[in-house]
């Protein structure tokens, strides 16, 4: 069965390089027959994948030790979840399922309807292929998940213990869907560049892949915030680790995109710009694939371990070059004539957006990339901890969050200051009111003040502009659910978008959250107590369970507040029969709607009857997944298909292509696609 | 008007990237070996500065101190060793580490008050290869192919 997975990768490498050589030629020299077998090889490239993902998948469902990969991220006493999951469990496992992701996402985008933009399409062809072919060619040469044992092992070594957790079921894939996802639009305006058509048509084509990608890549990176929060147990959710940077570093580049290219979309302007910024989210995709697939982000004297890294090296360099060289080779056909009228402009208003967001992402780049550089270059090994990170990005967070309330209330082209100033007056001194409550309260630590208030001024001009829009339908006679829900309907991209922001607002209050973060550490005999920020923990013995791969040593504490008993928290130890070496200690937490109690088990001597644990209050927490849960409503309502935006952005699309130069689309591809 | 947004944005920008490459030199914590630490020595102005030193554990001079939660050990390189004292949770694999890293400031008696201590190098996702995959008791059988 191995070899047949191996010979799929081989067959699939070999369909992406014809894919891209058949619709390159095709698409240069006017061919139609050519670009449609380019485009049916991309398709047969991603069968193939498809199924030598699927007999991976078998090997580990049927206990195949005789594959190596499968020998060392599994064993027979694995759950039947993690079986699944231990595809990308390891290094070769998860090339392949990246390679399977890519070409899925390639297919999916080819196989949607091409009218207007057709052009586009055998460009598109050729940058996926070969993209998808450089994953490929690291599955094939580098780290091949089919390589079989010399001695087949009774037993395989288990999938690393801190990879057991449902979290780590959902995170992964849904990180890579939202990274390989990169490449769509980036395919798109390759396309642009190459094919010459160049006004927002590639934007407007792939705005729902981009959008989709976007939603994957914020679900992945909070749930892989989650898991490090259930499962590493250091109390936090974020910890600025090169790996979290890796893949924040392309969330930062494509959401100024998001923003961006309503611009080009509505304005015609930032055609260069939104088509670096694209280019600059997948280079980042690839960097940072790069630093955590090539064990160079430990240390670099991991480099020579892992074979992978010569050929990132090349492909990164690769990417930077071709597209930026494509770039400047289009740059006087994408010079417009339009300008930015007024700074008092929604145009102006995305501009300073993209510009927070360039600033934020160069300070997470610099931190993290650095460090490398320093090593190779100066023999010198630096690094830097979160507090470099939270004093730059955190200013640059509160003006991003004013400046998404104030923006959507500014109009295309120019805007009155004083119509702008009298409708924020409302919110501005509601939210002053907030934060002198707050004060009142206690709340007194500056971050915390200017984070609250920054938080509070955001959440009340979007809800009011939300209830603005609701309350103008009213008064034309609809009810209240009638109305927004048709506002809504109608309205999704911008009401969507709108309820994003009310996410963001949420996630950022949580964040504000941690500055009031407390812990303490303690030693402790059964019926003592350690108190932490007006709870008491009292520890009341330990508790033992065989599981079939682990045993669990856990020590039960009762949580009070005031002297009542509120909950109990079980901090534990697993001991994994196939790894001893690395026991695994899992935090345990009491959410309760304002904090978390975080408990996390240390040393502890069960004959004694002692424990030292180590107690978290983290405030907010969970207002960073309720923060997220919107963010994924707002996001399908904004992506959500509708069949009267759908019309109007055909005859846009047609209108911009139909109208420029370079020749009609050949008629096989329109033929074939639709 | 354009070319005035675009310098303004240029100059915004590049003010914002200099103060990060300023705050980093601000924050950095060097990264050393034991070695490295003293022949760097003259050069550093050890006192207060925040360093990321890594050695072996010199068994002998381990001692958990009070409620278990204060770990004392000497660091040791080819020729130097340096006290350090650690106040934390000792990680699960300290007693089968021989190396360790630690993080934290060197005091004025030239030891080294740690709040951070790691067993492994982070490479914690994948083991190393392992040729034979070296597990007891695993009877082998020759592959046919």
């Amino acid at each position: 069965m191995a070899e047949i997975g191996y010979l799929g990768v081989i067959g699939a490498l070999v369909l992406a390089a014809f894919s891209a050589v058949a619709s390159a030629v095709g698409a240069v020299r006017g061919l139609p027959e050519l670009i449609v077998s380019g485009r049916r090889a991309l398709f047969g490239m991603t069968a193939l994948v498809t199924s030598s993902s699927l007999i991976l998948m078998y090997a580990f469902w049927t206990h195949d030790f005789s594959i190596r990969y499968v020998a060392e991220t599994s064993s027979l006493t694995t759950p039947p979840m993690y079986l699944m999951t231990s595809l990308w469990g390891g290094q070769a496992g998860s090339l392949l399922f990246w390679s399977w992701l890519l070409a899925a996402f390639a297919s999916l985008a080819l196989a949607r309807r091409w009218r207007a933009d057709a052009a586009l399409a055998p460009y598109f062809t050729v940058v996926c292929a070969v993209v998808t072919g450089f994953f490929l060619i690291l599955v094939a040469f580098y780290a091949n998940p089919f390589a079989r044992l010399a001695v087949i092992p009774v037993d395989g070594r288990g999938l690393n213990p801190l990879l057991q957790h449902p979290g780590m079921a959902f995170h992964p894939p849904l990180l890579y869907l939202g990274l390989t996802g990169m490449t769509i639009p980036y395919a798109f305006a390759m396309a642009a560049l190459a094919s010459g058509r160049l006004d927002a048509g590639w934007a407007i084509a792939s705005r729902r892949w981009t959008l989709l990608a976007w939603l994957f890549l914020s679900i992945g990176l909070t749930l892989g915030g989650r898991w490090a929060y259930d499962v590493l147990g250091w109390g936090g959710y974020w910890g600025w680790d090169p790996v979290e940077n890796a893949a924040l570093m392309p969330w930062l580049a494509s959401t100024a995109f998001l923003h961006s290219v309503m611009v080009q979309e509505r304005r015609g302007i930032f055609g260069v710009w939104n088509i670096a910024l694209v280019i600059l989210s997948f280079w980042l995709v690839i960097i940072g694939t790069f630093m955590t697939r090539a064990g160079l982000v430990s240390s670099v004297h991991a480099f020579a371990r892992s074979d992978i890294g010569m050929p990132f090296v090349v492909f990164t360099f690769l990417v930077m070059v071709v597209s930026l060289g494509m770039l400047w080779w289009r740059l006087p056909a994408l010079k417009t004539v339009e300008r930015i009228e007024s700074p008092i402009s929604r145009e102006a208003m995305f501009l300073g957006n993209n510009l927070l967001f360039m600033g934020a992402l160069f300070a997470v780049f610099w931190g993290t990339v650095f460090p490398m550089i320093a090593e190779v270059v100066l023999d010198e090994r630096v690094t830097v901890g979160p507090p470099y990170y939270q004093r730059l990005v955190m200013p640059v967070l509160w003006a991003l969050i004013l400046l998404m309330a104030v923006g959507p209330l500014v109009g295309w082209r120019r805007s009155d200051a004083g119509a702008l100033g009298r409708s924020l007056f409302r919110p501005a001194i509601s939210a002053l009111a907030i934060t002198l409550l707050l004060y009142a309260l206690g709340v007194r630590r500056w971050p915390a003040v200017v984070g609250f208030g920054t938080c509070a001024f955001a959440g009340i001009v979007t809800v009011l502009e939300i209830a603005r829009g609701v309350a103008a339908r009213m008064r034309r006679g609809e009810s209240g659910i009638v109305a927004t829900a048709r506002l809504f309907h109608l309205g999704r991209r911008r009401y969507g978008g709108y309820i994003v922001h009310l996410g963001i607002v949420l996630l950022a209050i949580g964040v504000v959250g941690n500055v009031y973060n407390l812990r303490v550490e303690a030693t402790l005999e059964r019926g003592e107590a350690v108190e932490i920020g007006g709870f008491a923990l009292r520890f009341e013995g330990f508790e033992t369970r065989e599981e079939p791969d682990f045993q669990s040593i856990a020590a039960r504490f009762q949580v009070e507040r005031d002297g009542e008993t509120i909950g109990s928290v079980a901090p534990s130890r697993q001991l994994f029969r196939l790894r001893e070496d690395q026991p695994v200690t899992v935090p345990s937490i009491l959410h309760r709607p304002l904090e978390d109690v975080y408990v996390l088990l240390g040393g502890f001597d069960v004959d004694g009857g002692r424990a030292s644990i180590r107690a978290h209050v983290n405030p907010l927490v969970s207002w960073v997944w309720i923060g997220l849960i919107v963010l994924i409503i707002g996001t399908a309502v904004a992506a959500w298909p509708d069949a009267t935006e759908e019309r109007v952005l055909n005859a846009e699309l047609g209108r911009l292509l139909g109208s420029k130069r370079g020749s009609p689309a050949p008629a096989a591809i329109t033929r074939a696609s639709s | 008007m354009h070319a005035r947004y675009l310098i303004g944005g240029a100059l915004l920008f590049g003010a914002f990237c200099a103060i990060s490459v300023a705050t980093f030199y601000d924050e950095r914590s060097v990264y050393l070996t034991v070695d490295e630490y003293f022949e760097s020595r003259p050069a550093v102005s050890a006192a207060g500065e925040r360093f990321q030193i890594r050695g072996r554990i010199d068994d002998s001079t381990v001692q958990r101190l009070g409620d278990g939660l204060e770990l004392r050990f000497d660091l040791v390189g080819e020729d130097g060793r340096i006290p350090v004292v650690y106040r934390g949770l000792v990680p699960d694999t300290f007693d089968l580490a021989d190396e360790v890293t630690v993080g934290g400031e060197v005091g004025a008696d030239g030891g080294l008050a740690a709040d951070n201590l790691s067993v492994q190098c982070p490479s914690k996702y994948e083991a190393e290869p392992d040729p034979g995959l070296g597990d007891p008791g695993s009877a082998s059988a020759e592959r046919e192919s």
